[in-house]
């Protein structure tokens, strides 16, 4: 149970929906049928009473004094974030630096951030994961790849 | 007849057979290790599936699904931790008899009894999914849009503890449905003036994030436990005698019933049907005070009852596109992936290659069976493997997995986006099956939403005046009403819902 973050998340919900209500009533309406924006009304219609009703429902919790019991831990957020950031600059390292160089040195730091601290083992994984999956995928698979293009 | 033959025939084609070899394998793998599941396992497989045709593509993700439901049962009897939902029950006896030096036993029980529960499904898959899909050709827009709505609902009241959450996370997907251009007025929709939105969501990264990116995030902040793995012994020792055969042929027959029936109704699983195969074969039994101190009715029955649900999972989502639980809406996704469209078009449609695929489902129970008991010890041994080896490598399969889509990273960064919605999704108990669903209804729902009140010039009672449409109208309902009603009581005796 989590009332308070579903309170929380059930308001956001209705917010979000309000908003995408508004933006369907912006597109052109039609004789015939439901128009472009029929169908994204009703769905977002029905997720804000959604919202609404997830919000009562765990405030009528909150007051009988129900608390949470899965709560975000700060440092496992940051963990996740970071994981996100350093696999976002693979993403946009890779078209520059190729598969074949910039997935070791990936590797190396999702094992550092997933708490290795066996270098031998690090390195073993990085290279052979990254050589495993390129014969894989080039060779046997025949998909392009990123290769290195820094000039 | 012919059809059912020469099925036969294709499905003994060397790469039909070499990918029934892969997934199964795989799947036990996969379903071992716990906190994966088959849906992980099917999305590890999607750079596969596109280089195959479509029989061997679709063979390897059935594969794969058996596979990890047996494998499910090797951490539950090994670790006491179930590798899958669907082996919880299979813990209550098995890991006593692990415990009492019968851990090969109980595996080659739970292998046998999979096997069995497998290939009853597949039997009544065969018979029983032409028939519904002759049934389902005379559906019209009411009630494909009625049906819809019902497989939606249904998924989003049973796969979360919290109905109101399940329909929230399946109502966005349909939300995300509408991304792009509007098939039918040609309007841009939500697309916020980027390109790259006009195509709408893909299915691809959405799944890939959801299921397989969530999954490495939140095993993120868990660490790799000293885990005790119990011994096996040689496979002779494994085998169940000639009267311990005997003793778990009813709970097998009861467990494949119940299996088959469960996984036939859509938005339910292996997760119920092992427990009620359980509670079913106990009562059944000449010896019930045994259950729970370590004996092999107790495996046999909800093991064969998990793996049952499995060929009647295939029923909803061959004959009417409604998948049976997470991993068939899983599977649903990567079936579009590579052109196959469920539903009852496709028994006219494809008929060659749905009656290939239904016997290599039975043969594949076989395969199982021989793999499952002869990697015994090398199944127990994935066990050992550890955690921080497998996420990066996982990770890595799910990028060129979404990379491969269009060759392009802006995929892996959607895919990347959605992971953490899944994270989050997940920590706040928001299931994410019903949101694939809903981007893989959506089209559907809309398209014959619109059709529906063309036909009736915008009345919208003509879904209550056709009596197919009204009764999955009906059950919906009815769904709803008994999902907040059975949460309402776990809420008031949390001692019963416990069980």
């Amino acid at each position: 149970m989590t009332p308070k973050a579903d309170f929380y998340s059930g308001i956001g919900i209705a917010v979000f929906s309000a908003v995408f209500f508004i933006l369907s009533g912006t597109y052109p309406a039609s004789e015939q049928g439901l128009g472009p924006g029929g169908f994204p009304k009703i769905v977002t219609g029905t997720m804000f009473c959604l919202g609404v009703l997830l919000s009562i429902n765990s405030f009528i919790n909150m007051k009988r004094g129900m608390k949470d019991i899965v709560k975000l831990n700060g440092k496992d957020m940051l963990q996740v974030l970071i994981l996100a950031a350093a696999f976002l600059a693979y993403i946009v390292v890779i078209k520059y630096l190729g598969y074949v160089i910039s997935t070791p040195l990936f590797l190396f730091l999702f094992l550092y951030l997933y708490g290795d601290r066996k270098w031998l083992r690090m390195v073993l994984v990085s290279i052979i994961g990254t050589a495993v999956t390129f014969v894989l995928f080039k060779y046997l698979f025949q998909i392009y790849l990123p290769e290195f293009y820094f000039f | 007849m012919q059809d059912i033959l020469m099925g036969l025939v294709d499905t003994f084609q060397p790469m039909t057979i070499l990918v029934m070899f892969i997934g199964i394998i795989g799947g036990i793998i996969i379903g071992a290790i716990p906190g994966m599941s088959g849906s992980m396992g099917i999305i590890l497989l999607l750079p596969l599936i596109y280089r195959l045709d479509t029989i061997p593509s679709m063979v390897v993700l059935a594969a794969m699904f058996c596979g990890s439901m047996y494998g499910g049962s090797v951490s539950a009897i090994l670790l006491r931790t179930p590798g899958t939902p669907s082996a919880s029950a299979t813990v209550v006896d098995g890991y006593p008899m692990a415990q009492n030096g019968q851990a090969g036993k109980a595996l080659a029980t739970a292998c046998i009894a999979s096997a069995f529960g497998g290939l009853v499904s597949g039997i009544c898959l065969l018979f029983i999914a032409p028939q519904l899909a002759k049934v389902a050709l005379s559906f019209q827009a009411p009630e494909f849009f009625a049906l819809a709505i019902f497989g939606l609902t249904l998924m989003a009241s049973s796969s979360s503890a919290s109905t109101i959450k399940g329909l929230v996370s399946g109502f966005f997907g349909l939300l995300l449905s509408t991304v792009g251009v509007d098939l039918i007025s040609g309007n841009m929709r939500f697309t916020f003036n980027s390109i790259k939105l006009m195509g709408g969501f893909n299915i691809l990264p959405v799944l890939v994030g959801i299921f397989a990116f969530a999954q490495v995030f939140l095993d993120l902040s868990k660490k790799d436990e000293d885990t005790v793995v119990q011994k096996t012994g040689s496979l002779r020792s494994m085998l169940p005698n000639r009267k311990e055969m005997k003793a778990i042929l009813l709970p097998m027959i009861v467990g494949s019933v119940i299996g088959v029936s469960i996984g036939i109704i859509p938005g339910t699983g292996g997760a119920i049907a092992c427990f009620l195969a359980y509670e079913v074969a106990k009562r059944f039994s000449r010896h019930p005070e045994k259950y729970g101190t370590g004996y092999v009715e107790g495996i046999a029955a909800p093991e064969a009852a998990n793996n049952g649900t499995t060929g009647g999972a295939f029923v909803p989502l061959l004959t009417l596109g409604i998948p049976g639980d997470t991993v068939t809406a899983v599977m649903l996704g990567a079936f579009m992936l590579v052109g196959i469209r469920p539903g009852p078009q496709l028994f006219t449609e494809a008929s060659h290659e749905v009656y290939t695929f239904f016997m290599a489902f039975i043969i594949m129970q076989f395969v199982m069976l021989i793999f499952g008991l002869g990697g015994t010890k090398l199944w127990s041994k994935v066990l050992n493997a550890p955690r921080v080896v497998l996420m990066p490598l996982i990770l890595l399969f799910c990028f060129l997995g979404a990379f491969t889509l269009s060759n392009s990273t802006g995929d892996a960064v959607i895919a990347l986006i959605f992971g953490l919605l899944g994270y989050f999704m997940q920590k706040f108990g928001y299931p994410g099956a019903p949101m694939i669903l809903g981007l893989i209804l959506g089209p559907m729902a809309e398209q014959n939403l619109n059709r529906a009140l063309l036909i009736s010039h915008g009345d919208w009672s003509v879904f209550l005046t056709r009596p197919i449409s009204l009764a999955f109208i009906l059950v919906t309902i009815a769904s709803i009403v008994y999902s907040v009603v059975s949460a309402n009581r776990k809420k008031k005796h949390p001692k019963g819902a416990s069980k």
